[in-house]
């Protein structure tokens, strides 16, 4: 804080003026390896798939910069249902995986401070890829899995085609369960510590005041964990909408999510698709980039909130 | 407190669920034939965990690639994250809102939108289908994680130990050897892991940059997943969770074994 300008001020007796340049630039020279990296990968990346969705690719036909692709994408009939898939997808996972984490959350708190080992089991997922849970799901939940077994053996189906679609199956199923494995205890994870935090910081007092439970949990816990619950959401929300390999290697073949739509543009031997290509890559971009904004300004709003509440 | 038994119900029942597919991993993969309405493997083998791990030729291959470029991507990360996440962490300055943002918007924008947007470049700079190309691309994704967690590091840590050494005349190398590293060690340590996770688990990035010619472990489990031989699957799946975590075993070893009287600050 103290070292908001520290060119504007004078070169004192003890440091030296050379000191105090190194001083001003050193959070500069620090971070340009960083900057210069993510600038000729990750921006550089971004700049070319604007310019390829704008017909500039190169190697095509014709290179003149037009928006004939984004015109030709938004118009094609199968654009709007994947978008509606897409977002479909996302937002069921999301939902599931946020009430399912807060509730575990709660729970866990409820039953007080839970074994090591405990703990650690219930991460597990976190560091599992998706590409495993794709095998597990598969395991569980194929026409001949694990479920349909059970559901055999308890009487209710008498042949594997009688076992519902769970994967490759058009609702998507298969994909959400995906996620939940994932994201259920990711949600957990981050719920979790911020609920310790605040439980051990207002729980006592709340009691002290004469708070019963529900109002310790819907006055005290639930607002002051909102900006918790609504970070993990955007997060989640924002990596389900344009993941790729779930929804490529365990959803359906009837509709496409976006990524996947991208991809198979881009794979298509005649490289002028490579624009309708990054023309969905633009936009799921945008969209994704939209959540990321919303997330930090309803963060930075409920931050100036709860200070504005504490003084 | 109400309903002891439904919420204990409720929370063994997740730890089940996090943790039990993981362990049916372990009896596919010695499963020979599992007929349908059998609930345990009818026939019971080392078959498939022989003819993936010591006769498959390529199994070897990519577990040396996956290492490799995991180990290389973490090294590439830290060295990036780790003065960047300082500057970001400890001081004040113009841009740094910036920066935070350049750095963490990977994780808000589509994987597949930056591998494909780096494609052209990686092939015009000759790096498509190498190993450096590999590396390059996963350490995109695997910086906002490095240095979010180093950023916090480094926030929890301050800078007055540091100036401390240096008013009682310690030299720059010793207050990085002496002060710095081990005080920022754990959050060094999980950010290496995590970026050795990510990397270890990329498919689409390495499929495209790679270009075919970069055999890991996730391109050599993606075919046999879409031809539906799952016990395949779940041999690659199992050596895909051993060597992470043997991975991350060598690198906590490591880091006890040198950092035994280091001031462990809880992360």
């Amino acid at each position: 804080m103290q070292e908001k300008s520290p060119l504007s001020r004078s070169c004192g007796k003890n440091t030296s003026c050379a000191g105090r340049l190194y001083a001003a630039w050193r959070p500069y020279i620090l971070v340009a390896p960083l900057v210069i990296f993510m600038g000729l990968t990750f921006v550089l990346a971004l700049g070319s798939a604007v310019l390829q969705s704008l017909g500039f690719v190169p190697g095509a036909a014709a290179n003149v910069l037009t928006l004939r692709f984004y015109r030709e994408v938004l118009l094609e009939s199968d654009f709007l249902t994947s978008l509606s898939y897409t977002i479909y997808i996302a937002l069921v996972a999301t939902l599931l995986s946020n009430l399912l984490g807060v509730m575990v959350a709660f729970v866990m708190l409820s039953m007080g401070q839970r074994p090591k080992w405990q703990r650690l089991l219930y991460q597990v997922p976190i560091v599992i890829p998706h590409l495993v849970v794709i095998v597990l799901v598969f395991h569980f939940f194929s026409q001949t899995g694990v479920a349909s077994r059970l559901a055999y053996w308890l009487g209710c189906i008498t042949h594997p085609n009688q076992f519902p679609l769970l994967v490759f199956d058009r609702l998507g199923i298969g994909i959400v369960l995906v996620y939940l494995y994932k994201q259920v205890p990711f949600a957990t994870m981050i719920v979790a510590g911020t609920l310790e935090n605040i439980s051990a910081r207002f729980k006592e007092a709340a009691y002290n005041l004469g708070a019963g439970r529900l109002q310790l949990c819907t006055q005290i816990l639930l607002p002051l964990l909102g900006p918790t619950i609504l970070s993990v959401f955007l997060i989640t929300f924002a990596f389900t909408f344009g993941a790729f390999e779930v929804p490529f290697l365990i959803g359906t073949p009837a509709w496409n999510m976006l990524p996947v739509k991208a991809f198979f543009y881009y794979m298509r031997p005649d490289l002028t698709y490579r624009a309708s290509s990054m023309v969905i890559n633009v936009l799921i971009t945008v969209i994704s980039l939209g959540f990321a904004i919303a997330y930090s300004h309803i963060l930075a709003l409920i931050q100036r909130q709860t200070e504005g509440g504490e003084r | 407190m109400r309903f002891p038994r439904l919420r204990a119900l409720i929370f063994y029942s997740f730890l089940f669920a996090t943790s039990a597919p993981v362990l049916s991993l372990v009896v596919l993969t010695v499963s020979a034939a599992w007929r349908y309405p059998s609930l345990l493997p009818t026939v019971f083998s080392w078959r498939y965990l022989v003819s993936v791990l010591a006769q498959d030729r390529r199994t070897a291959e990519a577990l040396i690639n996956s290492t490799l470029i995991a180990a290389l991507t973490t090294a590439l990360t830290l060295l990036l994250a780790v003065p960047a996440a300082k500057a970001l962490g400890l001081y004040q300055f113009r841009g740094r809102q910036a920066v935070k943002l350049l750095v963490l918007l990977p994780l808000m924008v589509p994987g597949i939108t930056v591998t494909m947007g780096m494609h052209l470049t990686l092939i015009h700079l000759g790096l498509a289908g190498s190993i450096a190309g590999v590396v390059v691309v996963h350490t995109v994704f695997t910086l906002p994680y490095a240095t979010r967690v180093l950023i916090n590091v480094f926030e929890l840590v301050g800078e007055k130990y540091e100036k401390q050494a240096a008013m009682l005349g310690a030299s720059p190398r010793m207050i990085l050897t002496g002060v710095t590293l081990p005080m920022i060690m754990p959050g060094l340590l999980s950010a290496a892991i995590m970026s050795f996770i990510v990397s270890f688990s990329q498919y689409i990035t390495t499929f495209f940059i790679g270009g075919g010619r970069i055999l890991t472990v996730p391109l050599l489990l993606v075919p046999h997943l879409q031809s539906g031989e799952i016990q395949v699957a779940a041999v690659y799946s199992l050596l895909f969770i051993m060597s992470t975590l043997a991975s991350i075993a060598l690198m906590e070893g490591i880091v006890r074994k040198f950092y035994k009287g280091a001031y462990f600050l809880q992360t």
